[in-house]
């Protein structure tokens, strides 16, 4: 056979290829041992990497959005909260094809593609759950859990959207929220925060983000290759931001904005308590809704607020700077007494004006030679002409930043604006043809014209300041973030500057703004009688000086002032863009705002508790006024009560003020200024920064509140104090 | 003549441990297709019954294979070529499609992969050819007849279209070219102008002219492995690799367990009861899994090499170093691509990976290894 042939051939021996066959061999396990190297690497060295890896393949974590903390106002009611709402969400790593997501998201929710590119395109957008749609519908929630097996790219998740129910009221003290922006990102202050986050973007929204946000929870999930989810591993539950109570008033805020809305003008309105510095009210009219922010800003709305030329945005408060006429006079005032280059008892003459600078610089009638009270009474510009030139202007700048002016007030809203004040700094920056400061410059500055130019926020910081004798507290909205299971309660501390007004000069001074509203001055119109207003009006020129201008032309009015005079408890600054004279168009609504408050004092003393409070506080007042300097003999009862009560956010229409009860008790041997005597002020007049926020607070309170309770007694004491 | 064979066997010839350490092979291969692909809940429709079915026919085969003188078989040898390649053309006809490929021809319930059968006839064809030559050193003109051997079924193979499999045969050809005594010297100068040319043309054609980015990156990512961590390169180089590659790595020294592999179970790798089936093992028994694996293979080859070298004649010393020569590129190619070295190209591990074809072909040639090392001083 064929086999046999084959098979017994000795050539079949003739070739053996053993050397090849070693080669072979060796070229075998050459490769064998690559391989076994590569296993060692990838197994053994670098075995904890690929474990992450393939944790991160098939476990994922799907956030949960904390719920963004409530913003109350002083007496817990609802200013801005956050509604549940479904979101349509997009997770880029498990989408397999992008032109069949798009197209589904196109069809089936209506979105439109450019915008969808747009989304997910955005940097960081690839490794992030990206929000498609907010506001899902019940068609959308549906479709995409019956599609889960085809897309399951697309999820549904709960998130909590901002709710502003008071609309365009307090929009600007509030803010609005937003998605984080790129250079946000990047700034350290944000570290906190990563892509995608809605984050306060304006208001207290924005100036207290950290508290309100809280932190995201997650779900960890397996998941398998496409993003289904197969089963959850473990919840970490959302850590919830912060409430915060702000020391906004209600009803005084809506009294303020319904006021200054139904004038007709633009301007704003501030009212706040000279005692810590809280903001009671803060209306900026025009206003806008931060609703139209809360899921996200379509570009049109974003656009018309931006490009409306009355600025809807911008908190005229703090953000915009007017001249502010004749209330500079106020701060001349001060200036020109603690400076010592006038006497209150001496007199100017008005003159009707004052020639300077080859010019004659007109006052707006013919007063004669008042002194300093009366002058500030009828607002004569002549006196203040000289006064001015007397002070000079580098007395004058001195007393600029001590009196808040030229400066940030530190309220805790973004973006303010610290102003234009008088100097010869300024006048060199602006006029760098005629550096020089003169007289004419002087009797300018003198009345709030020329180069003076402040923020209604720093006129009412000066002027309830310089009517607190010198005690400025600086203005904030925050008065306490509630603790949570998570988080500790922060309670806000009253910031004290004291610019040290002596009280020569502080008598003076409000017993002239005292007489512009209760006098024969020019703002009658905020009187309100047994309480004591005391203020001052501006008519602030705005193109030139021109009388019986129109319209845009007309000046800005302003009414700043604090009440009852000797013992301020509230105090506020209105002021209305074009509208004429301060006295006829602010002070009404200044005077609103104040009855508002009083209506509210009262009311709360009609409630049983305070009513024994009072009777308490009376028993306290007799002791205290026999003992002085140990004002602090409260009842253990009268503690207890109010204590309680001052933790109800209800009853705290008065903040916390140490000096007050001092005064009061001191009052009648002295006179109201509301600042302490050199004697007693070791004692009680600095409210020391205390560690132990809670039980001081209280405490403070405990000492206070009776006597608040009491507007008579106080008006009383300050009118004997004026005499 | 069978009387001539009887009396030469000698029993104490038979290769246990090379018929151990396929089975070994072979068994790991099922208990990972059983831990990786999710039970249909009847047990004969699952895949790693299946397997065993294929095992247990395999050894069958074997077993005929073993008892047949493969001196007889070599009678046989252009009968056998001939029905490989008329399987191949059946397939055109009567094959099914699987994703764009017609592998299959159905028998009843079995399906028949005629390009794994196709491996044996042509070793079969080579050996037969080459150790007819009686020369010590091949004219260009058997190297051309080798070759034609070769393409004619490669050919049919890259028509189905499956160019993983039809590639099989360059290797195992070149090889035996190799060992038939093709020209050292050639041989030396390709290799040296292979390995001087490489790297040369690679940097100096290849880069800046030839290739796309995404192919450089894949040339380059096997030195440099941190390439794997950009997502650019991810995305081109591709998901699978990359997921095998975390399937390995996370498997560590000792694995994670037979069916806790979450590479597999959860549906990342790839073809993981194919292609893939080395990434499950690395991944659920680990380090400690792989290196056994590779040395078993490696036993398989060094063992097989070493019958050839005893192999009575050439014909039978031929048909071992193909089936050295196919193991030895398909465990190189499949495991270098699970563990990211190598593209992905549609190899299988044989013994290993699923397949009744491919473990039915691979045990009759294992047999064919047994049968000749059974029979060196038969006469």
């Amino acid at each position: 056979m064929s086999k046999k042939k084959v098979f017994d051939d000795p050539s079949q021996q003739l070739f053996k290829p053993r050397g090849r066959m070693l080669f072979f061999k060796y070229f075998v396990l050459l490769f064998f041992i690559i391989l076994g190297t590569r296993f060692w690497f990838l197994q053994v060295v670098n075995h904890d990497h690929y474990v992450k890896a393939a944790e991160n393949n098939r476990i994922r974590e799907i956030p949960i959005s904390a719920p963004r903390g409530t913003i109350l106002d002083r007496e817990g009611r609802i200013l801005v909260d956050s509604t549940p709402t479904y979101s349509v969400v997009l997770y880029q790593e498990d989408m397999v094809d992008r032109e069949s997501t798009l197209q589904v998201l196109i069809k089936h929710f209506s979105l439109d593609r450019d915008s969808l590119i747009k989304l997910i395109e955005a940097p960081g957008a690839k490794g992030r759950p990206v929000v498609i749609k907010t506001n899902a519908s019940y068609r959308d929630r549906a479709w995409i859990e019956a599609h889960e097996f085809e897309h399951p790219e697309l999820k549904i998740e709960l998130q909590s959207q901002r709710r502003y129910p008071l609309g365009e009221v307090l929009a600007h003290v509030v803010g609005y929220v937003g998605e984080i922006g790129e250079e946000q990102l990047r700034d350290p202050n944000f570290d906190y925060c990563k892509a995608g986050d809605i984050i306060g973007q304006a208001g207290l929204e924005q100036s207290y983000n950290k508290i309100l946000m809280g932190k995201e929870g997650y779900r960890r999930v397996l998941v398998d290759s496409r993003g289904r989810v197969l089963q959850q591993l473990e919840e970490i539950p959302p850590t919830p931001g912060q409430d915060i109570v702000t020391t906004i008033d209600l009803d005084i805020q809506k009294v303020a904005e319904e006021k200054l809305t139904s004038s007709g003008f633009y301007g704003t309105v501030v009212i706040n308590d000279p005692r810590d510095g809280g903001i009671l009210a803060l209306a900026s009219h025009p206003s806008f809704d931060p609703n139209l922010f809360a899921a996200g800003i379509k570009p049109a709305d974003f656009n018309r607020l931006i490009n409306n030329p009355k600025h809807p945005l911008r908190n005229r408060a703090i953000q915009d700077r007017y001249p502010p006429g004749s209330t500079w006079k106020i701060l001349m005032a001060v200036a020109g007494l603690e400076e010592k280059s006038v006497t209150d008892k001496q007199s100017l003459p008005c003159g009707g004006g004052i020639t300077t600078g080859g010019r004659f610089v007109h006052c707006y009638s013919s007063h004669g030679a008042p002194d300093m009270r009366r002058a500030i009474e009828i607002s004569c510009d002549g006196y203040f002409y000289r006064e001015g030139i007397k002070l000079g202007i580098e007395h004058l700048e001195k007393w600029e930043p001590l009196l808040g002016v030229g400066v940030k007030t530190g309220i805790d809203l973004p973006n303010e604006t610290k102003g234009i004040v008088p100097t010869r700094q300024w006048k060199r920056r602006e006029y760098p043809k005629d550096p020089q400061w003169k007289e004419a410059d002087m009797v300018y500055a003198s009345i709030g014209q020329s180069g003076v130019s402040t923020t209604p926020i720093q006129m009412m910081y000066s002027i309830t300041g310089i009517g607190m004798g010198g005690k400025y507290y600086t203005p904030h909205l925050f008065k306490e973030a509630r603790a949570t299971e998570y988080s500790p309660a922060i309670i806000y501390q009253p910031k004290l500057r004291d610019a040290h007004i002596s009280e020569e000069t502080w008598k003076v001074v409000s017993d002239g703004m005292w007489r512009v509203v209760n006098g024969s001055g020019t703002a009658r119109r905020a009187a309100i009688p047994g309480f004591d207003v005391s203020g001052k009006t501006g008519t602030a020129q705005v193109v030139g000086i021109q009388t019986g201008a129109k319209g845009e032309e007309k000046e800005h009015a302003w009414f700043v002032s604090y009440a009852p005079r000797g013992a301020p408890e509230i105090g506020g600054v209105c002021l209305v863009e074009h509208a004429g004279h301060g006295g006829v168009e602010s002070a009404p609504i200044i005077k609103a705002c104040y009855e508002e408050y009083l209506r509210k004092k009262q009311g709360v003393s009609k409630d049983e508790v305070v009513e024994n409070n009072s009777k308490d506080s009376k028993r306290l007042n007799v002791k205290a006024v026999s003992l002085v300097n140990t004002p602090n003999l409260n009842s253990t009862d009268t503690t207890t009560t109010v204590t309680a009560k001052a933790n109800n956010a209800a009853s705290n229409a008065v903040g916390v003020n140490p000096v007050r009860a001092n005064q009061l008790v001191k009052s009648p041997q002295n006179s109201a200024k509301p600042s302490l005597p050199n004697q007693n002020k070791p004692q009680s007049n600095k409210p020391k920064p205390n560690a132990n926020a809670i039980t001081t607070s209280v405490s403070l309170q405990a000492k206070t509140k009776p006597v608040t309770n009491k507007p008579k007694q106080s008006n009383n004491l300050t009118n004997e104090g004026r005499r | 003549m069978s009387i001539i064979v009887k009396e030469i066997i000698r029993w104490r010839d038979f290769d246990w441990l090379l018929l151990l350490a396929t089975l070994t092979l072979l068994t790991l291969g099922t208990i990972e297709i059983y831990s990786s692909v999710p039970s249909t809940g009847i047990f004969y429709k699952d895949f790693w019954f299946k397997q065993v079915t294929a095992i247990v026919l395999g050894l069958v085969m074997f077993t005929g294979v073993v008892l047949t003188d493969y001196r007889r078989i070599y009678n046989y040898v252009p009968h056998i070529y001939v029905g490989c390649i008329l399987l191949l053309v059946a397939v055109f006809f009567f094959g099914h499609e699987v994703k764009g490929q017609k592998n299959w021809i159905n028998f009843g319930p079995m399906s028949l992969q005629p390009s794994e059968l196709t491996k044996i006839g042509v070793i079969l064809a080579l050996s037969r050819y080459l150790s007819s030559l009686r020369k010590t050193t091949l004219a260009w003109k058997d190297v051309g007849v080798a070759c034609l051997i070769t393409a004619v079924p490669m050919g049919l193979i890259l028509l189905q279209p499956d160019t993983g499999s039809a590639m099989t045969f360059v290797p195992v050809l070149a090889l035996m070219l190799f060992m038939s005594g093709f020209n050292l010297k050639i041989v030396i100068a390709a290799a040296t102008i292979a390995i001087i040319g490489a790297p040369v043309t690679y940097f100096q054609v290849l880069k800046p002219h030839v290739l796309k980015p995404y192919q450089i990156m894949r040339i380059e990512a096997v030195i440099n492995p941190e390439l794997f961590e950009q997502p650019e390169f991810r995305r081109q180089y591709g998901y699978q690799t990359m997921q095998s590659v975390i399937a390995v790595g996370s498997g560590g020294l000792t694995g994670t367990g037979i069916t806790k592999g979450t590479q597999s179970r959860l549906g990342f790798l790839p073809e993981h009861h194919t292609d893939f089936i080395a990434s499950v093992l690395a991944e659920e028994m680990g380090f400690v899994g792989s290196i056994s694996v590779l040395l078993l293979y490696l036993f398989l080859i060094v063992r097989s090499i070493g019958i050839a070298e005893r192999s009575r004649d050439r014909f039978g010393m031929l048909v071992i170093l193909g089936f050295t020569g196919l193991i030895f590129f398909h465990v190189f190619i499949n495991v270098g691509m699970v563990i990211g070295l190598l593209p992905i190209v549609g190899i299988t591990l044989p013994l290993m990976s699923y397949g009744g074809s491919s473990v039915l072909s691979m045990m009759i040639l294992v047999g064919l290894v047994v049968n000749i090392n059974l029979r060196r001083f038969a006469n």
